[in-house]
């Protein structure tokens, strides 16, 4: 059955529709040309605006991780009930919501497609047990590859040839979309209950360095043509200062040949956090404009904001020590979860408070980043949730992107620091609606290489959102509005089907989970094979037939074809 | 036909080395399993319930499975416990259950760890998958715990005698103690072994806690240990490289319960200030930890919940199948993979006997002979598939190499057919 | 009184929980030489259990690892005949350090169908 929406207001910046009144057509679950409207299911989009179904490139929806969040906080899930429905089930929210509610929340927001920021591969089939239960959505997720054994094995020995093919492996065994990295080096010698410092700093049992395995890592990912660059979350987060590290960081991955077809080599996550000046956290204000100069002047660089929300979060990240150093700051109760051979996790809460200096900082930074770096489809929304805060905050993210005011309100309420420490109240650049559809779904589509997600060309997915929200009449001061228009669609079109209507899910089909089958010659992976049997044999504690992931995990799934198969 | 690299469905460790030999449709040898897993395998057509039974009487599947949507449909608080024994699906239908009927959902951690979970609430707690055990440890201390009765190959396998990584010469390369009431086997394997006065570890915990600080003091013995080894033990855990502790039922179920865990995480949070250290409940069952996990993923909480209102409640103590069962809460009872009637103290088991109990199980045991409606199901892990997460969290997949006898489900399938007839009856 | 799971248990009642070998490996009580000595426990008596929530009598027999005064009751049907249900508001009955008697005595062990029976009946 064909569905048409009509008359509504279109930004769909691949496209180049930039507020256009448009029809839109969608059958058999694409979109499709404009077609005859005869026994098609009309939408009338008049006075709307319809944008593709937001893609969200990082969050924390699924794994151990977040399950230990969930699992943690009690106290946060009795802030947030949710009621089962006739056609939804009950559950939680708030910052480690449970998983149907997840996929229920995105999709109100317009959201169709979230990728899990970090999978830890032991725990994929984890993830994957999730993931399936987190409907509407489509999703994907990044295995950790920055202090995986192999990983640094390769790099010590300098053989690209072995970490592409161990890249491919992995991205297969534990059906993972991207290679992410997570404090490179740092999390290994955490193992041990240190850390690394800088980027030349040592990985201790492998005498290599947090740059080695970021560069070899970039230049294995750009070869193989993974349709991701690599996720990076840069080492010293959390320090101020640090916006050193994170600009050299950057730098350091200028040399490497990005795969035909896009300039970026790396995106940068949640870059607040690691876009710190000062020496301490009594003196710590923004690095923003650094960050944002540098990525204003090379084009191999995209990053996400990471935005602060003044609430009280869970933060979770795969940065082992960087939570050991948040539970001694705050006294908070701790999870450390450390992963055999591959990867680590911390998880504490945290509340981000309006009278709190470094706090309101903080928010500036990520806002200052936002408004400093020119180019759009460079930088992308996000609140690394639950790190910054829940994601159900994004339409209050949108407000003070989209409105100087919304931001000026705010800063009211704060803690001076934001004031005299960044430059946002400098700012007055606000984010048009074309603007919001890039860093919330055309830009982070295109980054992840999802081709057919982001916008609404013929033989894109049928992932359509339309918000109660007349662009052509509404003005920055209305922010409120936005916050409203954005929480809650009038539609939210999944695969064709309407899932979402006037703010309420209808329907709850499950979405497809998307994952990368990289090829490689057979002589390497063969060469490969031979290591890993016989070091998972030495040092794993499950053996290497039970460790891929199996089919039965994905029931709905997309298989995107790298390196040489494709 | 071989089979190799099975998962065996018995407790925690969750081996995945076992080697099952195969012989028309029988399982004729098990090798790499532990006695208790031997028995398993070997012994898991033996004893059989014969056919699903309501009152005693043998019946068709059909008819069970209307007789149990029929209590449950008509129940104001049903109980559904169990779930340890089986795998992630079933657990997951049953999730479904308690809510759709509004009743409450309860595991067996709520007598196991279901403390270490309080605690981690409270405190939270510095784990690791068991690799790292094995490649770096060379400080084990076992509290309260005894692998060689319960865990039989975790000291093989992961704990004391694996050569790793970074502990080339296995065992010789640990150092062991045991902190325990009595010498139990495992303490007689390990280089110390302190013995503790009962319900005594909270105080020893926290002087251990004292002394990592750097704090005096001044007593003889705390616990009944004497102090000389209680400096020693805590010298001990700041010169190793990577310590871990491993606790059982012995800090879970004595009197401080929560509170014995919360006093040893907090111990392990302060030596991380000093090395690397970690502690690791001995989880029980199979797939304890996978009921905990799923439960956790779809309500947010671990054990304990309550639906009645619509949307997931948490309250351990009060919805915890004991003390739903203490006060006489329950009008109904769907049990999965477990024995209540056979491991929950005589006032608690009691109450069984006055509701209707739908049990699902593969043998008969003390709680199918207290129940109303009995369905036999496959063994998951040798007759069904499914996801068990083993005690340090990592999921693995469970085989099914045996048809289960003719007419005989898994407990996902039954639970399945229980939802749609739930379903059903309500329009 | 301690309880606590053992090999034997785990071997029994994967035969299943009516086999012969599962009522052995939980209708006892493991004691110390020192207390078998003290209460003069022969071979052909058996033992009565009693904590302040009830008693039942079981088998016994002797471990070394235990010190006088400690018992050790594997845990099951026999053991939940003495523990208490209230759990303190922690869904988790204490199982361990409990305060419990002994006393040699000629009553018979009860098979397990009288326990259930016993359950079944309320008392």
């Amino acid at each position: 059955m064909t569905l048409v929406i009509k008359n509504g207001y279109v930004y769909d910046p691949l496209k180049g529709i930039n507020g256009e009144q448009k029809d839109i057509f969608i059958k058999e679950g694409k979109i499709v040309e404009e077609t005859s409207e005869k026994d098609a299911k009309i939408i009338d989009a008049e006075g709307k605006t319809v944008m593709p179904g937001g893609v969200d490139l990082h969050s924390h929806i699924a794994g151990s991780k977040i399950n230990i969040g969930r699992l943690l906080r009690p106290e946060d899930h009795r802030k947030d009930v949710v009621k089962r429905g006739k056609n939804t089930r009950g559950g939680v929210g708030y910052s480690c919501p449970s998983t149907f509610i997840t996929g229920y929340r995105y999709a109100e927001m317009g959201y169709t497609s979230v990728m899990e920021a970090a999978m830890p591969p032991i725990g994929a089939r984890h993830v994957h047990e999730e993931l399936n239960d987190t409907p509407i959505i489509d999703k994907a997720a990044f295995t950790l590859f920055g202090n995986n054994y192999f990983t640094l094995k390769y790099v010590k020995e300098g053989d690209i040839e072995k970490l592409k093919a161990f890249i491919a492996w992995l991205l297969k065994a534990t059906r993972g979309y991207a290679v992410k990295i997570v404090n490179a080096g740092g999390v290994e010698n955490w193992k041990w209950g240190h850390n690394v410092s800088g980027l030349d700093g040592k990985v201790e049992d492998y005498d290599i360095t947090p740059r080695q395995i970021i560069k070899m890592l970039a230049q294995a990912n750009e070869e193989l043509g993974l349709p991701h660059t690599i996720h990076l979350h840069c080492n010293n987060l959390g320090m101020p200062g640090n916006y050193k590290i994170t600009r050299e960081t950057m730098d350091t991955l200028k040399e490497i040949k990005p795969k035909k077809g896009r300039s970026a080599t790396v995106h940068v996550v949640h870059c607040q956090f690691n876009a710190l000046a000062g020496d301490n956290w009594m003196n710590v204000k923004s690095g923003a404009p650094y960050i944002a100069k540098y990525v204003n002047n090379h084009d191999h660089v995209t990053l996400d904001l990471g935005q602060v929300i003044f609430t009280d979060t869970t933060t979770m990240t795969g940065d082992g020590p960087w939570q050991f150093a948040l539970w001694n700051m705050t006294g908070n109760k701790w999870v450390n979860s450390d992963v055999e051979m591959e990867a680590g996790a911390g998880v504490v809460p945290y509340t981000f408070k309006k009278n709190n200096p470094a706090n309101s900082v903080q928010w500036g930074i990520g806002l200052e980043l936002a408004l400093s770096v020119k180019d759009p489809w460079k930088i992308y929304m996000t609140t690394d949730h639950p790190n910054g805060g829940p994601f159900i905050y994004y339409p209050q993210v949108i407000a003070w992107l989209m409105s100087r005011q919304a931001r000026t309100d705010t800063m009211r309420e704060l803690n001076r620091a934001c004031l005299k420490r960044t430059g946002l109240s400098n700012l007055y650049r606000e984010y048009s609606f074309n603007d919001i559809a890039i860093v919330t779904r055309a830009g982070t589509a295109k980054a992840l290489g999802l081709t057919e997600k982001g916008h609404l060309g013929v033989g894109a997915d049928g992932d359509v959102a339309i918000y109660d929200i007349d662009p052509t009449s509404w003005r920055p001061s209305q922010y409120d509005k936005l916050i409203k228009t954005f929480a809650k669609t009038s539609y939210t079109i999944k695969n064709g089907e309407i899932v979402v209507k006037d703010g309420e899910v209808v329907s709850a089909p499950m979405g497809t989970t998307h994952w990368v089958d990289a090829k490689m010659p057979q002589e390497i992976e063969e060469e490969l094979m031979k290591d890993l049997e016989r070091d998972f044999k030495q040092y794993y504690t499950v053996s290497l037939k039970n460790y891929p992931v199996e089919d039965e995990y994905l029931p709905i799934q997309k298989i995107h074809k790298a390196g040489g198969g494709q | 036909m071989q089979y190799t690299d099975i998962v065996c469905p018995f407790c925690g460790c969750l081996c995945d080395d076992l080697e099952v030999t195969i012989k028309d449709g029988h399982i004729e040898s098990v090798k790499n399993a532990c006695t208790i897993s031997q028995s398993k395998f070997m012994n898991h057509h033996e004893n059989r319930i014969n056919a699903p039974s309501i009152n005693g009487k043998e019946t068709e599947l059909e008819k069970t499975v209307e007789k149990a949507v029929e209590i449950l449909a008509s129940a104001r608080r049903p109980l559904i416990y169990g779930l340890s024994s089986t795998e992630c699906g079933a657990i997951s239908k049953a999730v479904e259950i308690a809510e759709f009927t509004g009743g409450v959902l309860d595991n067996t951690s709520s007598v196991c760890h279901g403390p270490t979970i309080l605690a981690l609430q409270q405190v939270g707690e510095s784990k690791t998958t068991l690799g790292e055990v094995k490649n770096r440890a060379d400080l084990v201390v076992f509290w309260g715990s005894n692998p060689t009765e319960a865990h039989l190959r975790h000291i093989v396998r992961y704990s004391v005698t694996p050569k790793g990584m970074y502990v080339q010469e296995g065992k010789k390369d640990r150092k062991i103690f045991v902190v325990d009431v009595r010498e139990t086997r495992t303490a007689k394997m390990a280089d110390k072994f302190l013995k503790i006065d009962h319900n005594k570890d909270f105080e020893l915990l926290l002087a251990l806690r004292a002394l990592i600080r750097g704090e005096e003091l001044k007593a003889s013995q705390i616990a009944g240990v004497p102090i000389k080894e209680i400096k020693t033990l805590a010298e001990e855990m700041m010169k190793a490289k990577f310590g871990v502790v491993f606790f059982g039922l012995g800090l879970t179920q004595s009197d401080g319960r929560h509170m014995n865990i919360d006093a040893a995480v907090g111990l392990v949070s302060e030596l991380n200030r000093k090395t690397k250290f970690v502690l690791t409940p001995m989880r029980g069952h199979y797939n304890v930890a996978g009921a905990n996990t799923v439960t956790t993923w779809q309500t947010g909480y671990p054990y304990a919940v309550d639906f009645s209102t619509g949307y997931p409640r948490y309250n351990p103590g009060e919805f915890t199948a004991i003390d739903v069962l203490n006060r006489g809460e329950a009008d109904a009872a769907l049990i999965i993979a477990s024995d209540p009637g056979a491991t929950f103290p005589k006032d608690a088991a009691k109450h069984l006997a006055q509701i209707p109990v739908i049990t699902l199980d593969q043998k008969t045991t003390p709680t199918t002979m207290l129940s109303e409606v009995v369905i036999p199901v496959a063994t998951a892990g040798i007759e069904a598939e499914g996801t068990a997460y083993r005690m340090d969290g990592v999921p693995l997949k469970l085989s099914k190499f045996i048809d289960a006898r003719e007419g005989v489900c898994s407990d996902r399938e039954v639970l399945d057919m229980i939802i749609a007839g739930l379903k059903e009856a309500k329009q | 009184m301690i309880s606590g799971r053992t090999a034997k248990q785990g071997i029994g009642l994967e035969i299943g929980k009516l086999s012969k070998s599962y009522a052995e490996s939980v209708n006892h009580v493991q004691l110390s030489t020192d207390d078998v000595k003290e209460l003069a426990l022969e071979k052909t008596h058996n033992l009565r259990i009693s904590t302040e929530h009830g008693s039942v009598t079981v088998n016994w027999i002797i471990d070394k690892g235990l010190s006088a005064g400690m018992v050790f009751f594997p845990y099951g049907p026999w053991a939940n005949q003495v523990f208490s249900s209230n759990t303190d508001s922690t869904g988790m009955p204490i199982m361990k350090g409990i305060p419990a008697t002994i006393i040699p005595t000629d009553d018979k062990v009860q098979e397990l169908n009288e326990i259930i029976e016993k359950i079944r009946s309320g008392a």
